[in-house]
């Protein structure tokens, strides 16, 4: 708790980075929950924290919240400590665990967390509607299904107009449909100019909601960046084409190829630019029938980029 | 803090069951109580409803436990709200719900047990009964934050079945072994009863009590300040 003076007196956050971690570590007990995570984000920027379970995101978070002090490193939102950045109305939170508080109902319990925000709060009603609750209004808290519950939860972080909204696994719960509406109304928060981080083991969400992706394992950041850069950095694309009597040595010299596979009578080309190795394939005359193109998922840049930690490689 | 203040009071005007069950066994042991001397009118009176504020105040203490669980102390420190605002609102609601128990006993003791005291002394009475229930409710407040929600039920139960029994509230102390007698004295809840006894009968705030009533108040409040910082780390 004991807030430097320097800290102190940096109250202006104009220009500071809406997120500012620095090699934040944290352990419970013997467990090593969180080993050096260092990220920033920028004011506007829409980020997924991605990471497998156990991977040290919600801890991450709580500690972004200011809800307990990291072990060693550093955190600030816009230039403040966490708990400054959330009593100054900054920061809009949904976190995962925990019901509602029972006897009060939607309507109340919105407009009592936006009335914390003062008048920065945008109208009741507007929350409602973004959050797909507006019918729910007059019911009890404690009388609601899991998915709307969750949908509430995500109301309350957005009741305050906070700059920063911080989702922790915001889907979890909820059916594909809901899913759609919450990203859909997430986007359009962030499109205002607020910055928005998530959590998510979602890979799709990742790739589809975040500007940019910060892969956590095992308590460290393995891969930080864009979703088209995360997944060129574990392997690109795949060109995929029947099995005949293609040379593999003259296959793997192709522009762009890293890794020539044959599978079930198919040849499986990895390449960082499959536009390249297409040319060159056509080029060559080499027989492509059943030609496939496909982008490596980001199931697959995951996987490459966690077995990569996990052996203990520097890069 | 208003605004949270009157959140939690419509939540708990919601639970009806809960309001009325607080007020049951108060009210029936104070009717089951026989008419006696004017000193036992005034005793009953004052520990019936002591003993009801007490059962409330408690409860409102262990009801935090139940809400820190569900996640909703946590909800609220994610909120600009500041954290000593939520503690204090908590300590008001614990005094807005103390006054069921105190008025409700001080009604059926007026004109239905027609317990002979003055206006000056009604007023004496229930100022004393509704103040002296401060430090008590401080200590649920306590209990609310250090223990886990089961756990704070049974030391709630504890604590007030125990002080309410060890505090003379209901049979006074010369049925107790001496040296309980000697340590009853020390008990904020016999100190409470005492307190508002003396002064309901128009004397002047004994000094014994009336101390031991304001240290037990500072102790409770710093009990409660760390309590609340504590469960801060893992709420």
């Amino acid at each position: 708790m004991t807030k430097s003076a320097v800290s102190e007196a940096v109250a202006t956050d104009a220009g500071a980075p809406a997120v500012s971690c620095e090699d934040l570590v944290k352990s419970f007990g013997r467990v090593e929950a969180v080993r050096g995570v260092r990220f920033a984000v920028r004011p506007g920027e829409t980020v997924a924290v991605l990471g497998p379970n156990g991977a040290g995101k919600s801890t991450t978070v709580h500690m972004m919240l200011g809800l307990f002090p990291p072990d060693a490193g550093s955190i600030e939102l816009f230039g403040m400590a966490p708990e400054k950045a959330v009593r100054a109305g900054r920061v809009g939170a949904m976190l995962q665990e925990g019901q509602l508080v029972p006897r009060v109902t939607v309507g109340e319990l919105v407009g009592f967390v936006a009335g914390t925000y003062g008048s920065q709060a945008p109208a009741v009603p507007h929350t409602l509607e973004l959050a797909q609750i507006a019918d729910l209004a007059g019911r009890r808290v404690d009388k609601l299904s899991g998915g709307q519950m969750q949908r509430v939860r995500f109301a309350l972080a957005l009741a305050g107009g906070a700059r920063l909204v911080v989702l922790d696994e915001p889907t979890a719960a909820l059916d594909v449909e809901s899913r759609r509406q919450l990203w859909k109304a997430m986007r359009d928060y962030a499109a205002k100019g607020n910055t928005v981080v998530f959590t998510t083991h979602y890979l799709e969400e990742a790739d589809d909601n975040a500007d940019r992706i910060i892969v956590i394992a095992k308590g460290q950041v393995i891969a930080d960046g864009p979703a088209e850069e995360i997944k060129k950095a574990a392997g690109g694309r795949t060109v995929a084409f029947r099995h005949e009597d293609q040379d593999p040595d003259e296959l793997a010299a192709l522009p762009g190829v890293n890794e020539v596979k044959v599978l079930h009578g198919r040849v499986v080309l990895t390449t960082t630019d499959s536009d390249a190795t297409v040319a060159a394939l056509a080029g060559a005359g080499l027989p492509m029938r059943d030609l496939e193109v496909a982008g490596a998922d980001l199931e697959d840049a995951f996987v490459a980029l966690t077995s990569a930690s996990a052996e203990g490689g520097a890069g | 803090m208003p605004a949270y203040l009157r959140l939690e009071l419509r939540r708990l005007a919601r639970d009806g069951g809960y309001l009325m069950a607080s007020l049951v066994v108060p009210v029936a042991i104070y009717l089951f109580l026989g008419q006696g001397s004017h000193g036992d009118l005034v005793q009953n009176l004052v520990g019936t409803a002591g003993f009801g504020a007490l059962g409330v105040v408690v409860t409102n203490g262990t009801s935090i436990a139940e809400d820190r669980s569900r996640g909703w102390l946590r909800l609220l420190r994610l909120t600009p709200l500041s954290p000593l605002d939520v503690v204090v609102a908590r300590g008001l609601c614990a005094m807005v719900l103390a006054v069921l128990p105190i008025a409700l006993i001080s009604l059926l003791g007026a004109f239905y047990k027609h317990v002979p005291l003055g206006a000056g002394e009604w007023v004496a009475t229930l100022l004393a009964l509704w103040f002296g229930i401060a430090p008590l409710a401080l200590l649920g407040l306590s209990v609310g934050y250090l223990c886990e929600a089961r756990m704070a039920q049974v030391v709630g139960t504890l604590v007030y079945v125990g002080l309410s029994l060890l505090g003379g509230l209901f049979v006074g102390l010369d049925s107790f072994p001496g040296w309980l007698r000697a340590l009853a004295k020390f008990n904020p809840v016999y100190g409470y009863g005492e307190f508002t006894r003396k002064v309901g009968e128009g004397g002047a705030p004994p000094a014994l009590s009336t101390f031991v009533l304001l240290a037990w108040t500072a102790a409770f409040a710093a009990l409660a300040a760390f309590a609340y910082r504590r469960s801060g780390r893992y709420s």
